[in-house]
């Protein structure tokens, strides 16, 4: 058996001929296999969403009447209609109002029911699952259940209050043009805070409880210790949370639809419903597509960050 | 130091009226729901509202659950053609998102961020701007009124989040794993089949539930792309029991009773699991 | 068993070489430690050896097949991982079987050979647990029983024991080696700890920043390190390496460093400081190659106490030299005071002197022959 030569040394070596890189039809057909693991998911994510984005763009710019079903090439009129339209800056308004509204109240309250349930107690099992049950509860059910307790007539916030003696009259909200939104922002809360405080509560699980224990050791007050540790090591979830909240709301469609439908006289009219409308009301096809293309474009901005924000927080890995 | 101490009671005391507050916002709507159901149609109506009714009926859970009469028949079948369209979606997400998320997770294809990130975004659009194209491309394969076209989208609300969560429970199973398996003599695939499928059970279950409540709970879709009442879903199916019987509180509030007790039960039932998903996927980095 | 061959083994990631033509030989039933710090490609290697990871270019063999094109699963290496990798869903009876399983191997046959196997490892009494009820040492145990069930060409670790603590791993150590003698298998080893590389090998191979800088027995790595690197990786504390300038006065070759000390040096370790290519070198010496007193002595360096450190059977004895700091030993009773002044001279004989520039150790011209020699007549 012979013995490996004098070894080789450091010293001065020629640097190693990196190969040429592989091309990109290489590496493709080398890695085959692979994309046949992802390929029912893309071909599905495809047909389901590549074919229908494409055809709403193309659809957008034509005029739809509904008496014949043709389509009339219209350039940019359904753009400059909707707006040039009387509604549109109605609409807009409360679009934000409704987003933001639900966005920030969620967080608030959902941020607190993860903190209020951090520590644990007998029985915080309980609580936590407890508090989960309106994110499960369908929203058609939903708007049905806060329908019949905000009954003017009926309801049990009414009767409630009439009977402690607060008001003496039935309490009008959702037909109301001044308290529909608050209202609709307060049921939707409801229903989202639960997403938030699964999120966040994941999330405070990571803080490492030895920082914690340095900031306490430093002298750092309760309230210290949540924004200088706490909150720096949530700034990731913090900021995915709010984003998918902010989109979930910004698209949100059936706990209005079928609470208001939009009204009374539009105050609640939101940029989804009035697409519903157009579209499936008033059959016209081609305007809510451009009207849908006007809100894809925000989404797409608001994608932007949200992909932005899951890379800085996703892990690389080389394999 | 004294006052510190106060503050941390008074911190406590503000703590459990903050749960109290919590429990009491999110638990009395569906007590209130319940509470209705089991009135008569007089006793739901009457002022001041009462909690526990005097006379308390399960006539509205007779009536629909009863295929003896026609609202119960009908009742019947939007159960029905929610278990299917909800398992179904269920089966086929799972099937499709393990392994795009196991090969996300693992391989180094070429295009593998984009592709991932492509199927990200689709969380960013709006449930409605499909809405018009999808069931225009329905109708030209003549699926409008069937339930695949209701499972075919479902899928795609489903898989984003599914392929997420399941590709950071793999992220978070050492690769050592497969590597040693490969070692021992399994192929590539095996070793995902035999050693990390059953791992990422937990994460199945999440996955699996998520799905199960998006198919059950969808309202909008269901509503556009199915005419037929015998093949309606509970979402829309409830809506038509509001439009029909405007005034019937108790038969509404029993119907979107037992439409939320499947779901909730299961999701309180494998919330750990789902939690622990999210936890491991989303969060832990 | 059989031995390995690696022939110009590389491995680039886009621009980055994270191993740079590695050539070893690894002889059948030996035991061989792959030691570098973190980074230095060591893992890489033994992962290419193993065929979980791609191979750039070069040639491995085992025993006489070529097998870098080979499935893992086909190349008949075992593998134990730093972390263990025991599937944690099964027992660890499915934890040993499984290489069988996958196999095919014959019930009865599997049966026998996982019990065999777990009763030479002492883990009989474990067959029905989980690897997360088990303590370290214990996974360790079926991690290792796992790469014996079957009988493999070679066995690949990485780092085994750098998960236990310290007394564990001694007593592992001492195991491993005695497993590795009782089976005569062949074994590569990686390891960043040089002490376990330097008490467990045949022969050790040192790899840094991708390159293979020297691959001999541990006696030869430590009496005679290649270069600088070799030098300060292997041996604890670590070689004490000053760069100076060589002086010639009066035909008395010296070292001389910052702050003012000047080395003479005798006449071989003076040839050798001369043959330097820039006039500087590194001197590098081991703690126990220094000696001291507390008195001045004629020749002697003057450097000052900087603190002792008695650890029962030794003391170290940290000391200033110019600027340098320095670690020397004595017996277990010398004692001094800080800052005290301390005279020192180095070790003729085991004096390591380096050329400053290429960091490469500087032969006698007629040592180089005399070495090969030794090795070829071992080759025989």
């Amino acid at each position: 058996m012979a013995i490996a030569e004098a070894p080789a040394l450091a010293g001065r070596r020629e640097p190693v001929a990196i190969p040429a890189r592989e091309t990109l039809g290489h590496r493709i057909t080398r890695h085959w296999a692979d994309y046949l693991y992802v390929l029912p998911a893309l071909l599905v994510m495809l047909i389901v969403i590549g074919y229908p984005l494409i055809y709403t763009v193309w659809l957008s710019f034509h005029a739809t009447p509904p008496r014949t079903g043709e389509w009339v090439f219209n350039g940019t009129q359904n753009y400059q209609d909707i707006l040039s339209g009387p509604r549109f800056w109605r609409v807009t308004m409360n679009t934000i109002y409704w987003t933001v509204g639900s966005t920030l109240f969620a967080f608030i309250l959902g941020l607190g029911a993860a903190l209020a349930l951090h520590n644990p107690f007998r029985g915080r099992g309980v609580v936590r699952a407890l508090l989960l049950i309106p994110w499960v509860v369908s929203a058609v059910a939903a708007a049905y259940v806060w329908r019949w307790i905000l009954h003017s007539d009926y309801g049990l916030v009414t009767g409630m209050l009439k009977s402690w003696g607060v008001i003496d009259r039935p309490l009008i909200l959702l037909d109301s043009k001044s308290y529909v939104m608050p209202t609709l922002i307060a049921v939707n809360v409801w229903k989202e805070f639960p997403f938030v405080m699964v999120m966040l509560t994941a999330g405070l699980q990571t803080v490492p409880e030895g920082l914690l224990r340095a900031a306490r050791i430093d002298g750092a007050s309760t309230w210290n210790q949540f924004w200088h540790v706490t909150v720096p090591h949530l700034r990731g979830v913090i900021l995915i949370t709010t984003l998918l909240l902010f989109v979930i709301n910004l698209n949100s469609f059936t706990l209005v639809w079928l609470m208001t439908g939009g009204g009374p006289a539009n105050a609640s009219q939101l940029w989804i419903t009035e697409i519903y409308n157009i579209a499936f009301r008033s059959l016209q096809f081609g305007m809510a597509s451009a009207f849908s293309v006007i809100l894809f474009i925000i989404m797409l901005a608001l994608g932007y960050f949200y992909v932005k924000a899951l890379t800085a927080n996703a892990p690389r890995r080389e394999g | 130091m004294a006052t510190s101490r106060r503050g941390i009671n008074l911190l406590g005391l503000a703590r459990w009226l903050f749960l109290a507050f919590l429990l009491a916002f999110t638990a009395l709507p569906m007590v209130w729901m319940f509470s209705t159901s089991i009135k008569t149609e007089f006793a739901a109506i009457q002022q001041p509202p009462v909690w526990i009714p005097a006379e308390p009926t399960f006539d509205q859970y007779t009536t629909l659950l009863s295929p003896a009469n026609p609202t119960g028949r009908q009742f019947l079948g939007y159960l029905k053609n929610s278990v299917w369209v909800s398992t179904a979606t269920t089966i086929l997400g799972v099937l499709i998102a393990v392994p795009a998320a196991y090969a996300f997770s693992r391989f180094s294809f070429p295009g593998r961020e984009p592709l991932f990130f492509s199927v990200l975004v689709r969380n960013m659009f709006p449930v409605v701007v499909f809405l018009i194209p999808l069931f225009i491309l329905m109708k030209f394969f003549g699926l409008v009124d069937t339930h695949l076209s209701l499972i075919l989208t479902y899928l795609t609300f489903g898989l984003p989040l599914s392929i997420w969560l399941l590709k950071g429970f793999y992220d978070n199973i050492p690769p050592e794993l497969e590597r040693a398996a490969r070692i021992d003599g399994a192929t590539r695939f095996q070793a995902f089949w035999k050693i990390i499928l059953p791992l990422s059970t937990p994460g199945l279950v999440a996955t699996a539930i998520y799905a199960f409540i998006q198919g059950w709970n969808e309202y909008v879709y269901a509503r556009t792309f199915i005419n037929s009442q015998n093949l309606m879903t509970m979402p829309v199916g409830l809506e038509k029991f509001f439009t029909e019987y405007a005034s019937n509180w108790p038969g509404l509030m029993a119907a979107s009773f037992i439409m939320s007790v499947p779901v909730v039960v299961l999701f309180l039932v494998l919330q750990r699991h789902f939690v622990r998903a999210l936890t491991e996927g989303a969060v832990k980095h | 068993m059989a031995g390995v061959i690696l022939r110009e083994v590389t491995k680039t990631y886009g621009d980055v070489v994270a191993v740079d033509r590695v050539s070893l030989e690894v002889d059948d039933g030996e035991f061989v430690a792959l030691v570098g710090p973190s980074g230095c490609g060591k893992t890489t290697t033994l992962n290419l050896i193993a065929g979980l990871i791609d191979i750039t270019a070069g040639e491995i063999l085992l025993g006489d097949r070529a097998i870098n094109d080979l499935d893992p699963k086909d190349r008949d290496l075992a593998m134990v991982f730093q972390n263990y990798a025991l599937y944690p869903n099964k027992t660890v009876f499915e934890n040993l079987a499984f290489p069988l399983r996958m196999r095919k191997v014959a019930k009865s046959v599997l049966d026998a050979q996982v019990k065999r196997t777990a009763n030479v490892l002492s883990i009989e009494h474990l067959l029905d647990r989980h690897p997360r009820q088990l303590s370290g040492g214990q996974q360790q145990r079926v991690a290792l029983g796992r790469a014996l069930v079957r009988s493999p060409q070679a066995f690949l670790m990485d780092e085994p024991l750098s998960n236990l603590d310290a007394k564990l791993r001694v007593q592992m150590r001492a195991e491993l080696k005695r497993f590795h003698q009782e089976l005569n298998a062949t074994v590569i080893y990686v390891t960043h700890d040089q002490l376990e590389a330097v008490t467990m090998a045949d022969r050790i191979a040192v790899m840094h920043l991708g390159v293979l800088q020297q691959y001999a027995t541990p006696d030869e790595i430590y009496n005679r390190p290649l270069n600088t690197f070799v030098a300060g990786f292997i041996g604890s504390p670590a070689m004490n390496l000053l760069r100076g300038q060589v002086t010639t006065q009066d035909s008395q070759v010296a070292v001389a460093g910052d702050g003012g000390w000047l080395m003479p040096l005798e006449d071989a370790p003076g040839r050798r400081a001369l043959s330097s290519s820039t006039g500087q070198v590194i001197a590098g010496v081991r703690h126990g190659h220094i000696r001291m007193s507390l008195e001045p002595q004629a020749g002697w360096m003057e450097g000052r106490v900087y603190t002792v450190e008695p650890t029962g059977d030794l003391t170290y004895i940290h000391l200033k030299l110019g600027n340098h700091l320095l670690v020397a030993s004595n017996h277990a009773d010398f004692r001094a005071a800080p800052d005290a002044p301390i005279w020192i001279m180095f070790d003729q004989d085991h004096l390591h002197l380096f050329d400053a520039e290429t960091e490469q150790l500087l032969e006698d011209a007629g040592m180089p022959l005399r070495v090969s020699a030794r090795r070829e007549a071992a080759a025989v």
